[in-house]
């Protein structure tokens, strides 16, 4: 097992040296200049432009730029944002923890409605709860992250003045953007459980607990549940990432200080540096997850071996 | 039966988690109290900051924030009337490249430095060195030589060639007098962490992306009479919150998380002046309202007739109405209306009239054609618009113009592009039309940008327009001292640009602002750009 982990650890070195060459050279390789961007339309003059260029190392060849930029990085140094000179992985640091907080309680709350719906469609397969759990999931599905984020500001902020709309620290400030942000997974969840459920629960092995008398808990949740897991946790890896895109949507919308509002403003601002490492950094935890999913299938089917 | 016994007990613990969830935050939201006692103001502000520091920054949103820690040399409640701040007495010389000031006794810095003519030095000396990096106050500045201490309290400020919008300058936060010990001390913190001035507020905390947090300086008696307020601030606190989302930054004001916000959306200001919850200020913008430059160098608006017509035929309260929702007022020349230098006389040179642009077309031997489009010489009256596809409201005017020059017979042709493809077009002069709005204060940087030859090549007077007549009088109102004198000028010069008809100028825009209606004293500074709270208090 641990032979395993060190080899896919080793295999995720050159996925993010890819990712790093293709955000460099893609900020690169769109139009738009970081310097003149920095100065604002009316100011840049050709001798300003100059001057910010050479400040920002940006006159170098675009190789000599690259591995300038990765060597630091190795070390550490992600270099320090164009925009307000503070270090990069300071700023990524800084915003993290609001970020976790955030995808954290989405992904709970998606969990917990899209598994509640889907194992409720699924029990009561072609009843009217099946019909009216997939039809909030279609909702749910449907509904643009940014707009069911305005309409809970309408109800439960200006309306009913039950939570503030801004803001962070404090479980009053989480539920609205947790909420925004989870119905979305939720939805796909829910969905996805009803059908590995439904297939799960056609199963011999499940028609032989029940003859063997287990209690209906017992059969639906070590039995079919585990089983239908499967699917599932590959699902909710994915999840993880949609949830780190619709940080972006979440964060700027209810003004909170995360990783993915300042990733948005960073692209922007073309702030090349800034992008870079917040790149670089979801790369890395996208790797992360990938692996610990790979580790949360061996607990869960023990069919599955690593050598 | 039993089948979904299991269900009812999860279904039900989950209700429960939910409630619970869901109540405990209700209870430490309603424990705040929301109105009680105020003397704590909330703004929620739409702009970012980039660096706290008046003196570098380019963000206004930054300007209204320091605008509250720093003092001016003088103070300018409406354009172009000045009064003491700082300084108490100034005297300019004849041809505007020489400012003595009088500067006031017994004033401090919140750092206890006592503020005197070598802080002034050191603060235009600081902007000035161009490793201090600094953006709009540089510019401010304009062609500044040197600052002269002459004793403690008296000092010149020189400049190399006339400049007499100085004071116009001088009375931005972003040329605020800063504690000379204190950015010495604070070294790499200053503007991040630290900024002093002289203001009745001292920087308490900035957590970057997030919050400004302002505190009330006791020690405070040197506020100037605009505000109607003597000695120390009734407001012991501003929270600057910075909420960069329209929408949520109106629904932080109604839900009562912020007590007062900037740049209202236009869409929901008819509905909030009608629900009288809030009080919703409309304040004219200063500087260049939303125009269109007419390239003079290119067929066919290189043809006077064509560039009239144009401006007579154009629509600007149905513009107005349809891009702004109806915010604004029609405009009249390169200076919007509380500009100081604007002449209301501007409004009749070229008023709406389509009648009279078909006339003016027909004379000039532009004859409509069968398919609405008037043709001379074989030639169809097309004209190309270029403007940036990727932000408000350039399409949205585009569209706008499109139909209503069709009505007198011109064809728009619309060219959207992207930022960077929209200024490698415009620059080289590919255009003949395409829009404009700038923001600022005094008359000069305006009617210089979009109608001095020195800008017209690639540079902001995008007309390509290149006038003697009308170079020299732009020169020569930035070198009159004389407020009399120097609007006349700016009177030729608006009378000047509509016999050339080189603009066309569709909306003065408002800015706007709402607050809880307990909010009262709040002055606008620098034409409406910088709400400012130290003479504010709650009801």
């Amino acid at each position: 097992m641990l032979r395993y982990i060190v080899n896919r650890l080793i295999q995720t070195i050159p996925t993010v040296l890819l990712v790093s060459v293709l955000v460099f050279l893609m900020l690169h390789l769109i139009p738009g200049d970081p310097a003149e961007i920095f100065l604002g339309e009316h100011r840049a003059t050709p001798e300003l432009l100059a001057k910010v260029r050479e400040d920002m190392g940006l006159n170098r060849p675009i190789v000599e730029q690259y591995v300038t930029y990765m060597v630091n990085a190795v070390q550490g140094n992600l270099g320090k944002s164009l925009n307000n000179r503070r270090p990069v992985l300071d700023e990524i640091l800084t915003r993290l923890p609001s970020t976790l907080e955030l995808t954290l309680s989405a992904m709970l709350i998606s969990t917990i409605l899209g598994f509640g719906l889907g194992i409720l469609a699924a029990l009561r397969h072609n009843t009217i709860a099946d019909t009216g759990a997939m039809f909030i999931a279609l909702v749910g599905i449907s509904m643009p992250v940014f707009w069911s984020a305005l309409i809970l500001i309408t109800i439960f902020s200006v309306n009913l003045k039950w939570f503030p709309p801004i803001g962070q620290g404090g479980l009053d400030k989480l539920v609205l953007p947790a909420t925004a942000l989870g119905l979305l997974s939720a939805a796909t969840l829910a969905r996805l459980v009803r059908s590995s459920m439904l297939e799960v629960l056609s199963q011999e092995y499940v028609t032989t607990a029940r003859a063997k008398g287990l209690r209906e808990r017992a059969v639906v949740l070590r039995h079919a549940l585990r089983n239908a897991l499967i699917p599932v946790v590959t699902v909710l890896a994915l999840q993880f990432g949609q949830l780190l895109g619709g940080a972006v949507i979440t964060e700027t919308i209810f003004s909170r200080l995360g990783i993915g509002r300042m990733y948005a403003e960073s692209i922007l601002n073309k702030d090349f540096t800034l992008v870079q490492g917040t790149t670089l950094f979801i790369a890395m935890t996208y790797v992360a997850i990938n692996i610990i999913t790979d580790i949360i299938y061996v607990y869960l089917d023990p069919r599955i071996k690593y050598g | 039966m039993k089948k979904l016994t299991i269900f009812k007990s999860r279904s039900l613990a989950l209700v429960c988690l939910v409630l619970a969830f869901a109540l405990g935050s209700l209870s430490t939201f309603q424990a705040q109290p929301v109105a009680a006692a105020k003397t704590e103001l909330v703004y929620g502000i739409n702009n970012n900051v980039d660096t706290l520091d008046p003196n570098v920054t380019t963000f206004s949103s930054v300007g209204i924030i320091m605008f509250h820690v720093v003092d001016p040399l003088v103070w300018e409640a409406t354009l172009g009337k000045y009064e003491p701040g700082l300084a108490t007495e100034w005297k300019v010389n004849a041809d505007a490249t020489e400012y003595t000031f009088k500067l006031r006794q017994g004033v401090k810095f919140h750092d206890g430095t006592p503020f005197n003519a070598a802080a002034v030095k050191f603060t235009f000396d600081r902007i000035f060195n161009p490793d201090t990096k600094s953006q709009t106050a540089i510019s401010l500045l304009g062609p500044y030589k040197e600052t002269t201490v002459v004793d403690d309290y008296d000092i010149v400020v020189k400049f190399t060639t006339p400049f007499a919008p100085f004071l116009d300058s001088l009375a931005n936060p972003y040329l605020g007098i800063v504690s000379p010990t204190a950015v010495q001390k604070a070294g790499a913190d200053w503007g991040v962490k630290t900024i002093i001035g002289t203001g009745p507020f001292i920087l308490q905390s900035y957590t970057p992306d997030s919050e400004v947090v302002l505190t009330r300086n006791p020690d405070y008696k040197w506020g100037p009479t605009i505000f109607n307020h003597d000695g120390p601030a009734a407001l012991e606190k501003i929270t600057f919150k910075i909420i960069q989302e329209p929408a949520t930054r109106l629904a932080a004001l109604e839900s009562g998380a912020v007590d007062f916000i900037d740049d209202v959306p236009t869409q929901d200001v008819a509905r909030l002046k009608d629900e009288k919850k809030f009080t919703i200020l409309e304040q004219p913008q200063p500087g260049s309202g939303w125009s269109l430059m007419m390239n003079v160098t290119n067929p066919p608006t290189d043809e006077l007739a064509v560039r009239k017509a144009i401006a007579l035929g154009s629509d600007k309260v149905g513009m107005i109405k349809t891009v702004w929702n109806g915010v604004g007022e029609p405009g009249c020349s390169p200076l919007t209306h509380v500009m100081f230098g604007f002449d209301p006389k501007s409004c009749d040179y070229l008023p709406y009239d389509p009648a009279q642009a078909g006339k003016v077309l027909d004379d000039a031997g532009w004859k409509m054609g069968t398919d609405g489009i008037r043709e001379k010489n074989g030639k169809k009256l097309v004209i190309q618009h270029y403007f940036r596809a990727d932000s408000f409201p350039g399409s949205d005017m585009g569209a706008f113009m499109k139909a209503d020059l069709k009505k007198i017979g011109i064809d728009v042709n619309l060219n959207g592009l992207s930022r960077s493809g929209y200024f490698d077009a415009v620059r080289a002069g590919k255009h003949n039309t395409q829009n404009w709005w700038e923001t600022g204060t005094d008359p000069d940087a305006m009617v210089r940008e979009l109608l001095h030859s020195s800008n017209a090549d690639g540079g902001t007077n995008r007309n390509r327009y290149k006038s003697p007549a009308m170079d020299k009088l732009i020169d020569q109102a930035a070198g009159e001292p004389n407020p009399e004198k120097r609007t006349a000028l700016y009177a030729q010069i608006q009378k000047l640009e509509a016999d050339d008809a080189v603009m066309v100028f569709y909306n003065d825009p408002f800015l706007l602002y709402g607050h809880v209606p307990e909010l009262t004293g709040v002055v606008m500074l620098g034409g409406g750009n910088y709400p400012d709270f130290y003479g504010a208090s709650f009801k």
